[in-house]
């Protein structure tokens, strides 16, 4: 971080714990001081509609809830929040699981980087070829360690989903022989 | 934006002179949807509203006299400047005028609003909190976690631990965001896309950690000490 960056984190800083306790004048003087940032500017912009995003006011948050409770209520289950993802599992969804797993090689961070704006699916069969190959048509260039961890995140991802799947398919099947039996317990 | 409102705003645009107050109009259509966000947010957080529907209806109202104001006050816009910040910042102003106006109210009144008291509790509560704690400032502990090593530490006088063992006190959705923000030097779009959260979102949980981190700090030397 340089000094600009360190002075705008303490900027975020400040704002975020003075609206977590109502002190309008050290947000008055926040924004003074980014009228003339303007990239701290767009920093509180982006901060408010974070915890209004939070706090469940925008339009948009109410809209999704009241849509989720109403289609809970309609189908008497909870199909909304345990739907597995069936979406193909992309090239960044596996980049920001090994920045989080704390599982990038120190060499491949800048390349690593670039992957956790990806948004391009990966083949379904992910066998070091594949990957390979991948790699080639992005034209992205990182160590064989590198592709190796991502190739086992990316099959360890995948299984997670595989076995979510699975369970949500269990569930629903249940549900239409009319057992009512759930994966949490027995529900008779 | 009411109607009477756009009315008074299009005569007094019709009248600005120059470039300059031409701008800020722009600017002010521009901002209008991030100010009604910023000004919702503080009204809510102050607990100056008891429902979204009042917090909407105010946030509404102090953004048209915003606009009045700033439209008045136009000579003194600078172009230049974060127009965003300069127009929030009269919103802000805004609700502290209101605030005020209404705690005095009150208290001539000898009436004190749930919402208000709660508020003001907050506030008291929040206030004490920092006198009792401000041995270490959250800006003492940003710049710990960016220095990181205990030697070159500029105030290592002030915190004794390293920083594994001072993110350790926190737990691991806090550390994790601690680590990725200090030691990986993700920031912004990096750090949301590995969380898969908005930049915004990311912030406001790194500041949280933060405060959290600092407070589980004191914690943690006052339990020592005692």
């Amino acid at each position: 971080m340089n000094n600009t960056e360190i002075t705008r984190q303490k900027a975020i800083q400040r704002y975020v714990r003075a609206i977590d306790k109502g002190d309008l004048e050290e947000i008055i003087n926040i924004l003074e001081q980014a009228t003339t940032d303007p990239d701290l500017d767009l920093m509180l912009i982006e901060a408010n509609q974070a915890v209004e995003q939070e706090e469940g006011l925008t339009a948009f948050a109410k809209d999704t809830a009241f849509v989720r409770q109403l289609v809970q209520q309609h189908f008497n289950s909870n199909i909304m929040s345990d739907e597995p993802d069936a979406r193909p599992l992309t090239i960044g969804e596996v980049a920001a699981r090994m920045q989080a797993d704390r599982n990038v090689p120190k060499s491949d961070q800048a390349i690593h980087k670039t992957l956790l704006h990806f948004s391009t699916p990966l083949p379904e069969f992910l066998n070091i070829q594949a990957i390979r190959k991948l790699a080639s048509e992005l034209q992205i260039s990182a160590s064989e360690k590198f592709w190796r961890i991502f190739r086992d995140t990316a099959i360890m991802m995948g299984i997670g989903r595989g076995q979510a799947q699975m369970a949500a398919a269990r569930k629903q099947k249940a549900r239409k022989s009319g057992t009512g039996r759930t994966d949490s317990g027995n529900k008779k | 934006m009411d109607v009477h409102l756009k009315k008074r705003k299009s005569t007094m645009i019709n009248d600005m002179p120059d470039v300059n107050h031409r701008k800020l109009a722009q600017a002010i259509e521009e901002s209008c949807d991030s100010l009604l966000t910023g000004i919702r947010v503080l009204i809510w957080k102050m607990g100056m509203a008891g429902s979204e529907k009042e917090a909407n209806e105010l946030a509404q109202e102090i953004l048209n006299e915003t606009v009045v104001t700033a439209l008045q006050n136009a000579s003194s816009f600078i172009p230049e400047k974060s127009a965003h910040a300069w127009l929030m910042g009269i919103g802000a102003n805004k609700i502290k005028e209101l605030r005020t106006k209404e705690i005095r109210r009150n208290k001539r009144t000898g009436v004190v609003t749930e919402t208000y008291q709660f508020s003001n509790q907050n506030v008291n509560a929040a206030n004490t909190n920092v006198e009792n704690l401000d041995q270490v400032t959250e800006e003492d502990m940003i710049d710990f976690l960016i220095t990181k090593t205990a030697d070159a530490n500029p105030i290592r006088h002030k915190i004794h631990l390293t920083f594994d063992e001072l993110v350790s006190l926190v737990n691991s959705d806090d550390s994790l965001i601690l680590k990725l923000a200090f030691v990986d030097n993700l920031k912004g779009k990096d750090l949301a896309a590995t969380l898969q959260t908005s930049v915004g979102a990311a912030n406001v949980r790194l500041s949280r950690a933060i405060s959290r981190l600092r407070k589980a700090y004191l914690n943690s030397e006052a339990s020592e000490r005692s």
